[in-house]
Formats: C-alpha cells, sequence, structure tokens
C-alpha cells in the first residue's frame, strides 16, 4: 500500500530544478547573482566575448579555436562537477542511475537557462559511437568575427567534450560540423573518441556537409 | 505576484495610477484573504485527499509498477502546489515559468499520462466536494492549465538508452 505521508518523508518534491525563475537568484544590495544552492553566478557580456574572440585572433591567430577549445575543456570539468553535485542533491539519484531521458532533460533545462541558447540531442548515431548534440541561439557563434571561415563554437565544444568525458569517464572529443555563424540553422556537435573523429577534421575545413561528414565517420 | 500588478509599483516615478488600475489593485486585494484561506485549506489537507487518490490507484491499476505509480502521485501533488501558490498570487503566467514545460517533458519520458490523469480526475473530484464555488473559480483556471498537459504520447522505452552508465 502506497503511504502518501511516506512520499512527503523528503524535504521536497522534486520538479523542475533548472527552472529559470527559481534557479536564478540575486542580492541587489550585496551586488550577487546566485543560483538556487547559493553559489555565485557571473553573467558575461556579448562585448567581452566579442573581444575573446577578436584579441585571441591578433594573439594567437590559427590557433584561436584550440585555445578556445582548451578554455571549454577546463570549463567543462567544472561545469561537469556542479551539474552532478546539484542534480544528484536535488533529485536524491546519482547522476549515471538516472534515465537517459530524464537526464537530458536536466541538461537541456541547464543550458537554456544559463543562457547558452536550445540544446538537442540526436541519438541516430549512438548505437554507431557517436553523440549529435544540436544547439541554437549561441551567444558564442553570435559574437564571433564575421570572417571565420570554420565553425567558431570552439569553446562549446570543449565543454561538451570535458562533460561527456567526465560523464562515462573516457577520453572524448568534440567537433563541430554546422555553425550559425556560417548561416546554418543550428551548431551541430559530434561526441566520440578522439581517433574515430580525426578523419572529420580535413572535411570541416572544407566545409563538408554535416551528413557527408558522418557517412564517412560510420563507414 | 499578478505581473500586472507588479509592473505598476515599478513605475512611480512615470505617474500616478489610474482609475482602472487602482481598482485592479483593489480586487487583489480584497481577494487576498479568501486566497489566503484557500491556499491554508489546500495545504493542510494534502495527505487526507491525497491518500484515497492513492488507495484508489493501485487498485485500478493492480498490474502498474509502485514506482511509477509513486512518480505519478508525487507529480500530483506537485502540481498542485504549483496551482496553490498560483491562485495565491493570481498569477496566469507562473504555471508556464515554474512547472507546466517540466511536467509536460515528464509526463512523455515516464509515458504516464494515464496516471497522471486518472490522479488528476480524481483530485478535481476530491476537492470539488470539499470547497465552495468561490473557492473553485479561484482554483479553477491553474487546474485547467495542468489538464491541458495530458496528451497520450509514446513511452521512451529504447532499452539501449536506459541510463547515462549506458552510453558509450
Amino acid at each position: 500500500m502506497i503511504s502518501i505521508a511516506d512520499l512527503l518523508v523528503q524535504p521536497r518534491l522534486p520538479g523542475s530544478y533548472y527552472s529559470s525563475q527559481a534557479y536564478v537568484q540575486g542580492d541587489l544590495e550585496m551586488g550577487l547573482l546566485e543560483n538556487r544552492r547559493g553559489d555565485r553566478l557571473l553573467a558575461i557580456p556579448s562585448p567581452l566575448i566579442e573581444a575573446i574572440y577578436s584579441g585571441l585572433q591578433r594573439e594567437t591567430g590559427q590557433a584561436a579555436g584550440m585555445v578556445l577549445f582548451n578554455c571549454g575543456r577546463w570549463w567543462g570539468k567544472n561545469f561537469y562537477t556542479r551539474f552532478r553535485d546539484e542534480v544528484t542533491d536535488y533529485y536524491e539519484k546519482p547522476l549515471v542511475d538516472m534515465s537517459m531521458a530524464e537526464f537530458l532533460h536536466c541538461l537541456k533545462d541547464c543550458w537554456a537557462t544559463y543562457g547558452w541558447g536550445k540544446l538537442e540531442f540526436d541519438q541516430m548515431y549512438h548505437q554507431r559511437g557517436f553523440i549529435i548534440l544540436r544547439t541554437t541561439n549561441s551567444a558564442f557563434a553570435n559574437s564571433a568575427p564575421a570572417d571565420y571561415k570554420v565553425p567558431v563554437c570552439s569553446l562549446e565544444s570543449g565543454v561538451l567534450s570535458a562533460f561527456f568525458s567526465q560523464l562515462v569517464g573516457r577520453d572524448l572529443h568534440t567537433i563541430q560540423t554546422t555553425c550559425e555563424s556560417l548561416g546554418d540553422t543550428c551548431n551541430t556537435f559530434i561526441v566520440g573518441t578522439r581517433s574515430r573523429l580525426d578523419a572529420a577534421e580535413s572535411m570541416i575545413e572544407k566545409r563538408d556537409s554535416h551528413e557527408s561528414i558522418m557517412t564517412v565517420l560510420c563507414a | 505576484m499578478k505581473p500586472v500588478i507588479e509592473s505598476l509599483f515599478h513605475d512611480a516615478e512615470t505617474c500616478y495610477l489610474k482609475s482602472d488600475e487602482i481598482v485592479e489593485v483593489s480586487q487583489y486585494m480584497s481577494s487576498l484573504k479568501e486566497r489566503t484561506r484557500l491556499y491554508r485549506t489546500i495545504r493542510d489537507e494534502e495527505i487526507t485527499w491525497m491518500q484515497p487518490i492513492a488507495d484508489d490507484l493501485e487498485q485500478c491499476f493492480p498490474t502498474e509498477q509502485i514506482d511509477r505509480l509513486e512518480t505519478s502521485l508525487r507529480n500530483a501533488m506537485l502540481s498542485m502546489r504549483h496551482c496553490a501558490m498560483a491562485m495565491l498570487m493570481d498569477d496566469p503566467t507562473y504555471l508556464e515559468g515554474h512547472f507546466l514545460t517540466w511536467f509536460q517533458e515528464s509526463i512523455e519520458i515516464h509515458g504516464t499520462s494515464d496516471l497522471d490523469n486518472h490522479i488528476h480526475n480524481a483530485l478535481r473530484k476530491q476537492i470539488s466536494q470539499v470547497l465552495n464555488t468561490s473557492q473553485m473559480s479561484l482554483l479553477t483556471p491553474f487546474l485547467h492549465k495542468i489538464e491541458s498537459s495530458f496528451k497520450p504520447t509514446d513511452v521512451i522505452n529504447d532499452d539501449s538508452l536506459l541510463t547515462v552508465a549506458g552510453l558509450f
């Protein structure tokens, strides 16, 4: 027999942890922006992102993408740790025991509430060892210089690479095949092992389509 | 708080409130006592209302897994808590911002539309016997929004994606 009183033993009925209206809180008198656990949040204005792109381009030239990717890897490690702690605490369930649907539900809400845009997951190539993620309204794609000829969301690629590496306990890499900054409707990322993604690097530089890249990767 | 009224509070530097705006504030303030009383009733009766529904649910869905029944009962209580808060603040946008999108996706993920619909109908029946007409009219707009979430959906049932641990 189900006891309602027993269902209410926990301090809360878990709902939408990353609901933007509940997650982002502020103390204007103290000048603080915080999440619902009291961890400090930092808002980054678009001019800063534009300046990071142009500064890196001037200082490091073609290595700018790699620098951003490595920054994203570092950021992604911390992002994963915070995401895991928050979700585990709130839903009282280890991340690895969550169903994929529940996990993605949280990640999508988190991504949107952090102002990183809308995240979609495509499981079509999961059985072939690749995760496909699509984002729209990326702040990084929108703030990149117009003269980049390749996908520019290197920071997000790094974040996703570190995030999924930590999640599954394997060293994973991420490449980007489409980009809003190049007129595509979304930013498409492929997450997989580095050795299997290497073949796609030159195809991305030649601006081959996502579909043709996937065909080569899965061959 | 009701968004229209909240926006009025930020407009003091522009002008005094117009007559119709004062009427709106006044109507909200005069209804607050009734809203507070109703909120307190919903809060205090949560277990009393839900226990018979839980008992009935087990009989109506005897082959259903207990944890799925419990998930739906928790979500029903959660939806009632959000409805009560939205009613207290008289905020028609509250549910969209805090709960509805998450709830709809949760129903889709767990494929519990039938269970959720059954619980909600039973809860509706239960509270309509206890609350008076005026109280029901305060709560009904928000219950309607919850009802709109119950669309039959296919259960996401791909075993290969059962847990995060199964990735790669």
